[in-house]
């Protein structure tokens, strides 16, 4: 029978102490360069892989991940947490501690608040959802103390974080844009609903979505642009304003979940012969409703468990390994959610472990 | 994952995991059913003596097979050292009028020159193991054929007691067996040095990667290797009283086989020399049977042969089904 690989034989081997072996893998305490490849050339020829499992249940340490998640808009960031919860709970007997920081809006200012207060000495990792560039200084900070920081459904990526999980902004404001194209034959007046002008993910799909209409879609025309500040409320408000002073709309693209609930709250306060395009994003409860009454047309989805998922499972590869990923973008799949296709939350845990990260 | 399946006892992956005790088995109800079919002639304190006395002598070419073989190599000159190590010794004595413990120094001396012969051909020059020991046996036993004659005999008394003497009823070989078992036994498993075998057996490139100096450690091998097969020829010698070029015939594939049930893998990497000592021992079991039996001799090889396929065949499935 093939013997098992142990630290204590690639130590034999090659005539060191185990705890030389296990400084070489995880990349800490003073080791010879010489020696710490032989070991690793070592482990890769004989596939060792650490039992990391043993090591941390026999040490006395505990780790703490701070997740910093906004309050608003809650169905779509509960999902997130949602996933953050489920693998925060399969952690706990690897003695993973997470802890959960909510801001009451996703806003630049409110953020770096609390992270300029922040007490890291006993924080091991940080995953945040970062409303702004201007959180960069910040997340380099962090990661110059040796924390490394992972984000989560927004992205600063000319900061230092060890790597982004979510969506791929691109691909979702270019799929917006051909989608509203399609449905509308090509042709209409089209609104944008954006969530706030400093939410850089808000933006970007904006500028995506605009790119595409221009380019492909030249006899539909962006009429107007629109900011509802992150709040359903003020969504409805302004559609419904809107559409009462008659403005001909053909299609309304919705940058959040929040402004896309707002919108459909609108819907089903007005009367309408014919209601326009809808496209939004997310497929929290009410959306799922609102697609199946026809109040809107389809949703971007990003897969929110997948996203709390894995940011935790990724931080804990991190603290316990060392991983060091092979790319920045770990992108959720884009799934479009319509009138027959809305139960989406359900296929993303479905899916889970097996191909919902997009490598 | 259904834990009650895990839980259930599989034969095969305890057999797998417990060769000694599946040998100590096997050679027990070998005795005890030989014993009950033939008791006036197998089952007796003397045939069981007669049993490890048989296998004594050619027990140190056995743990040298099986050093070589787990190193992931094979000498197939072990039986030629032994020939020219109890022929040299012989000639030292009846010619050159040595006395025996010079005899036996010049001669163990002699046998670390053969095996590093062996062991630089193959490590430096990269000959397979294989035709090096197949071609340094035919030279050695040709050396030995030249300068044996018609044999040598009628050792000194000192040197014939070594073999011949006995001890709680039992020859000196026995006891010299055990020693050697025990030895190398110990240093297979204590010590870092010999475990470096293991290694280079198991995977020569890791071996390579962890800084382990093959060539040495190979050339060491084959060292220690032709002084154990030279050692059993001055045991011969000493326990016969003669030596003749066609002692050590097939003693290649009986340390094989011997080494094979004993659970060595012949690709290297894997046994022990103490369950290959147990392999020799059902050896020897199965060739006392037969002459119990009043088999051919010469079928007895043939017999031999079929038992190390079973041997080999059976190491396989067993191995296959528990990994």
């Amino acid at each position: 029978m093939k013997k098992k690989i142990t630290i204590k034989t690639i130590a034999d081997m090659c005539n060191v102490s185990v705890g030389t072996v296990d400084r070489a893998l995880n990349k800490r305490g003073r080791i010879n360069t010489e020696t710490r490849s032989k070991i690793i050339a070592l482990c890769e020829e004989l596939g060792y892989t650490p039992n990391t499992l043993a090591r941390v249940l026999a040490s006395n340490r505990r780790y703490k991940i701070l997740v910093i998640i906004p309050k608003e808009p809650s169905d779509f960031f509960s999902l997130i947490k949602r996933g953050m919860e489920a693998a925060a709970e399969e952690a706990k007997k690897l003695k993973f501690d997470v802890e959960f920081l909510s801001p009451d809006r996703s806003i630049p200012y409110e953020q770096i608040e609390i992270i300029s207060n922040l007490n890291t000495e006993d924080i091991d990792g940080i995953i945040i959802n970062p409303a702004s560039h201007l959180l960069a200084p910040y997340i380099n900070g962090f990661v110059d103390k040796g924390i490394p920081v992972i984000t989560f459904s927004s992205d600063i990526a000319e900061s230092k974080r060890l790597c982004y999980i979510g969506e791929n902004v691109k691909d979702a404001g270019h799929v917006s844009g051909e989608l509203m194209g399609k449905f509308l034959n090509g042709k209409g007046n089209v609104i944008i609903m954006t969530g706030a002008e400093n939410i850089e993910s808000h933006q970007s799909r904006k500028a995506w979505f605009e790119k595409v209409i221009r380019n492909e879609y030249p006899k539909i025309k962006i009429i107007g642009n629109y900011y509802y500040n992150e709040k359903e409320a003020e969504a409805d408000l302004i559609i419904r304003d809107l559409l009462h002073t008659g403005t001909d709309i053909d299609g309304i693209f919705v940058t959040s979940s929040a402004g896309t609930v707002g919108v459909a709250m609108a819907m089903e306060k007005i009367n309408l012969e014919l209601r326009p395009v809808v496209i939004g994003f997310d497929a929290v409860d009410y959306t799922k409703q609102a697609l199946k009454d026809n109040r809107l047309t389809a949703t971007i989805c990003q897969e929110p468990y997948s996203q709390g998922y894995y940011s935790i499972k990724f931080m804990i590869k991190r603290l316990l390994e060392g991983w060091q990923p092979d790319r920045c973008f770990y992108y959720t799949k884009l799934n479009i959610a319509l009138k027959y296709h809305s139960d989406i939350e359900k296929i993303d845990i479905d899916m889970l472990g097996k191909d919902s990260i997009c490598f | 994952m259904n834990i009650a399946s895990d839980r259930r006892f599989n034969l095969r992956s305890f057999l797998a995991t417990r060769r000694s005790l599946a040998l100590l088995v096997l050679i027990v109800g070998f005795f005890i059913v030989f014993s009950l079919l033939f008791p006036s002639t197998f089952g007796t304190y003397d045939n069981f003596s007669l049993i490890l006395l048989n296998m004594s002598a050619e027990a140190p070419v056995l743990m040298a097979m099986a050093i070589i073989l787990i190193s992931g190599e094979i000498d197939l000159s072990l039986g030629a050292q032994m020939v020219l190590g109890g022929i040299l010794c012989g000639r030292f004595m009846n010619v050159s009028g040595f006395s025996p413990l010079l005899s036996i120094i010049i001669v163990l001396l002699i046998s670390l020159l053969t095996g590093f012969i062996n062991g630089v051909i193959i490590s430096k020059l990269k000959v397979t193991a294989f035709i090096t020991t197949l071609s340094t046996g035919m030279i050695f036993l040709g050396i030995a054929v030249m300068l044996a004659g018609t044999g040598w005999t009628n050792f000194p008394l000192d040197f014939t007691a070594m073999g011949q003497a006995k001890l709680l009823g039992i020859q000196m070989p026995v006891f010299y067996m055990l020693i050697v078992v025990f030895i190398m036994s110990f240093l297979m498993a204590k010590s870092r040095f010999f475990r470096q075998y293991y290694y280079i057996g198991g995977n020569t490139k890791a071996a390579n990667l962890s800084g382990i100096d093959i060539d040495k450690m190979k050339i060491i091998s084959f060292v220690i290797a032709g002084f154990l097969a030279t050692l059993a020829g001055i045991i011969t010698a000493a326990r016969y009283n003669v030596t003749l070029p066609n002692i050590g015939t097939g003693v290649e594939l009986r340390a094989v086989t011997a080494a094979v049930i004993g659970g060595v893998s012949f690709t290297g990497g894997k046994g022990n020399v103490q369950d290959a000592a147990l392999g020799a021992v059902f050896i020897s079991c199965l060739n006392n049977v037969l002459a119990v039996l009043k088999v051919n001799q010469n079928y007895q090889f043939c017999i031999t042969g079929i038992v190390l396929i079973l041997a080999i065949v059976l190491d396989i499935k067993i191995t296959k089904k528990a990994e």
